[in-house]
């Protein structure tokens, strides 16, 4: 099997992964905060250090400002619920996700305002429509850092200088860049961000968070137990445990804090470079398959690790069950849960695939993919 | 009544939450300053079931905890009769 699936979810882990996951679900795993054994205060300990690693990584500050989520859409959504009231107005993209757009959708039936700005991957953010988009009642703006349908980076340092200027609060969905870009939310203006933790940082599935930036206060998405102030009917107020009710995922937070060490020790710049090359090796080579196009720009350097790309006019799932099939090859193929941007890319109907390597792929499973593409196309062409 | 390490350290710091506790323990563990993690006095409860025990004669350190930005909700000294608040 070749797995070009990354922007899905990452695989394989690096090695440590797997190991402290069952290292902790053998040793430790007590419930952080309930109770003052050792066994809670083990797990609470390990899950207090990552906590300070992901603040360390996207250079945030106060561990207690960084919630754990199942994944980005949680923590999305709880940015999201826990800020827009009825009469509020958000700023995003066509380009985002169903973790934005849904969410925003029910949103609206409750009152709130969206404006929606029309990019379209590979040309330019258009600032002046962004500028002309505020109002006296926009309280947030929302974008992705970079398209998961194409790989298209979004300007977000830029939008994020902007949106403060103007007072209003940036959320960054940073699905498809956490652990491939560096991230520093104080220089790059972003007040909220939402990352998972079973992609670009490499932990298991499960895990995600949120990053809250000083002074805001968010409303809980999900209210119950923290282990704190159990006395009281009322949640509590502070943080991390306004936002964390509920047990954590210990085993999966033990596993993201690997993740984060091995992306320490690698080198951030050297994962994405090595990612880029291969995307590149396969725009290359994709390139030369007749009847091949390619969507989002043909320079890897300027995306996340992600290429798109069709057959002709051919139903992309095809392409991608025949990749998988015949030749063991795993991409993503219809619409990755962004039909806006595929609106914008004029694909709502045939859909692409997709093909995100890792820093794991060798050059010679891209040289076979590629031979899949070009064995797949001659079968599509001469059917 | 006293227990555990409070028997002998004497000096108590509670928090709202155990993340709070957490990164006091860092600042203790730096400057070297032995330190126990207990449950809360019930009479004190303040929202963390946690509570650090540290020994009374260290107790210049919750300065060190306020430059560190750890956010507690008391300090106490703990007499046979029970808690009364840490002057420092």
């Amino acid at each position: 099997m070749i797995y070009l699936d990354n922007a899905a979810t990452s695989w394989p882990k690096p090695q440590g992964v797997v190991e402290e996951m069952r290292r902790v679900m053998t040793n430790l795993a007590g419930n952080p905060g309930r109770g003052s054994n050792r066994a809670a205060v083990g797990t609470a300990h390990l899950v207090y250090i990552v906590r300070e690693q992901i603040a360390g990584f996207f250079n945030s500050g106060a561990p207690q400002r960084v919630i754990f989520t199942n994944n980005t859409t949680h923590a999305i959504n709880q940015a999201l619920f826990g800020i827009l009231q009825p009469g509020d107005h958000v700023i995003t993209t066509s380009l985002e996700h169903n973790a934005v757009v849904r969410p925003l959708k029910a949103l609206t039936e409750l009152g709130v305002s969206v404006t929606e700005i029309p990019v379209v991957p590979g040309e330019k953010f258009p600032f002046a429509e962004f500028k002309a988009s505020f109002q006296k009642s926009t309280k947030l703006v929302v974008t992705l850092q970079a398209s998961n349908v194409s790989g298209n980076l979004l300007p977000i340092h830029k939008i994020g200088e902007l949106a403060r200027e103007k007072g209003v609060l940036y959320l960054v969905d940073a699905a498809q860049t956490a652990g491939i870009y560096p991230i520093d939310v104080k220089k790059m203006a972003i007040d909220l961000l939402a990352f998972p933790g079973h992609k670009g940082l490499l932990g298991p599935q499960g895990t995600g968070g949120l990053i809250i930036g000083p002074n805001i206060t968010l409303c809980p998405l999900i209210y119950g137990g923290t282990g704190s102030l159990s006395e009281s009917d009322r949640q509590p107020d502070f943080l991390p445990d306004a936002l964390e009710s509920g047990t954590l995922n210990v085993v999966g937070i033990s596993g993201l804090g690997m993740g984060l060490k091995y992306i320490r020790k690698y080198g951030i710049d050297n994962i994405r470079m090595r990612e880029q090359e291969k995307c590149q090796q396969l725009i290359d080579g994709l390139q030369t398959v007749p009847e091949v196009r390619i969507y989002g720009g043909t320079n890897a350097s300027e995306k996340a690790p992600i290429v798109a790309f069709n057959i002709g006019g051919h139903d992309s799932m095809i392409i991608s069950y025949l990749l998988d099939k015949e030749f063991g090859v795993i991409s993503r193929a219809g619409l990755h849960c962004a039909p806006r941007a595929h609106t914008v890319l004029g694909t709502i109907d045939q859909g692409l695939v997709r093909l995100s390597p890792s820093h794991f792929t060798t050059e010679i499973e891209i040289e076979q993919a590629i031979e899949a593409v070009r064995n797949v196309a001659k079968e599509l062409v001469d059917r | 009544m006293l227990y555990g390490e409070l028997k002998q350290y004497r000096a108590l710091i509670t928090f709202d939450s155990l993340t709070q506790a957490m990164a006091a323990e860092k600042v203790f563990k730096k400057l070297d300053c032995p330190y126990a993690l207990i449950p809360t006095p019930r009479t004190l409860r303040s929202g963390c079931n946690n509570a650090l025990c540290f020994p009374h004669e260290r107790k210049e350190i919750i300065d060190d905890l306020i430059d560190e930005m750890v956010v507690f909700t008391g300090v106490y000294e703990a007499n046979n009769d029970g808690f009364a608040p840490l002057k420092w």
